[in-house]
């Protein structure tokens, strides 16, 4: 059974990692929680401390791409909720795009770059969302 | 809102607080191991009723049995036939009937009661009834993961 060993932690794991990488800008910003947790760096400069949340958004996207493959090349697909694995998908779509978008952002050569860091927040949301209804269909 | 001072108290506030983030996410991430590799054990552990083994279990004693579902039943009831572990990830269809009662205390690993539906395969950990059926105390949803030969 590693097929599914290996499937069900990496799933965990970059559902994990995924949380923290969208906890970290709230951490490292002046937000209520930061000054709260006193998490914030004020000392650097804000896209600098956001390396840890870089880190982990290019991490998430091959655990969950070898989450998708583990199964797939042993022929446990079959059988699955197609609909679950429909919206994973989707959601490892929407992974690559935010990979993206992230680093339009990180390079800071956006011209809108409110409109670009409304678009992470929507996709962030539509990834969050998407991979609940994939553990809800298919865990 | 005011810049945080950056005096040692701040600082060991945060590095406190960062301490704490990464130990939550490393107990999480060593959560998620551990139920993995818990539910990766339950699925062959399951394996190890033989055919004869089934044949000759008494009434009240408890098997592990793999069946291939034919029918699904509302009236909770899993009719099918008994799986012959071949290796690991393969089993081969045997001629045993095998008939399944599922209750309110059955729990379901892998999955829910709709995934019992016809052609699913399952392991069921049960007691076995006067009447040869197995009154269904876990059931296991396999399907995708295990194969026919």
């Amino acid at each position: 059974m590693n097929t599914f060993f290996y499937t069900s932690t990496l799933g965990w794991l970059a559902s994990i990692l995924l949380g923290a990488g969208i906890l970290l800008p709230y951490l490292l910003r002046r937000t209520a929680l930061s000054q709260r947790l006193g998490t914030e760096q004020s000392e650097k400069p804000y896209l600098r401390r956001m390396w840890a949340h870089y880190c982990i958004g290019y991490l998430v996207a091959p655990l969950a791409l070898l989450h998708a493959w583990i199964p797939m090349q042993a022929g446990g697909a079959h059988g699955a909720n197609m609909a679950g694995l429909w919206i994973a998908t989707a959601s490892l779509v929407l992974l690559f795009l935010q990979i993206v978008l992230g680093l339009g952002l990180k390079a800071a050569t956006s011209l809108d770059r409110q409109r670009d860091r409304r678009i992470h927040y929507w996709v962030m949301l539509g990834i969050v969302a998407t991979a609940a209804a994939h553990v809800w269909l298919n865990g | 809102m005011q810049a945080t001072p950056n005096t040692g108290e701040s600082k060991n506030k945060s590095r406190l607080a960062w301490s704490a983030i990464i130990a939550f996410l490393t107990v999480l991430a060593g959560f998620a191991i551990w139920h993995s590799a818990r539910t990766a054990a339950s699925m062959s552990g399951t394996a190890s009723s033989e055919e004869s083994q089934f044949a000759q279990a008494k009434a009240g004693s408890k098997v592990k049995v793999a069946m291939e579902v034919a029918s699904g039943g509302a009236d909770e009831t899993v009719r099918g036939i008994l799986l012959q572990k071949k290796t690991e990830e393969k089993y081969a269809r045997t001629s045993t009937q095998v008939v399944a009662h599922i209750a309110d205390h059955t729990a379901f690993v892998m999955g829910k009661r709709d995934d019992a539906h016809a052609s699913a395969m399952i392991y069921i950990t049960g007691v076995v009834q006067k009447d040869r059926s197995v009154d269904a105390e876990q059931i296991v949803i396999l399907t995708g993961y295990i194969h026919l030969e």
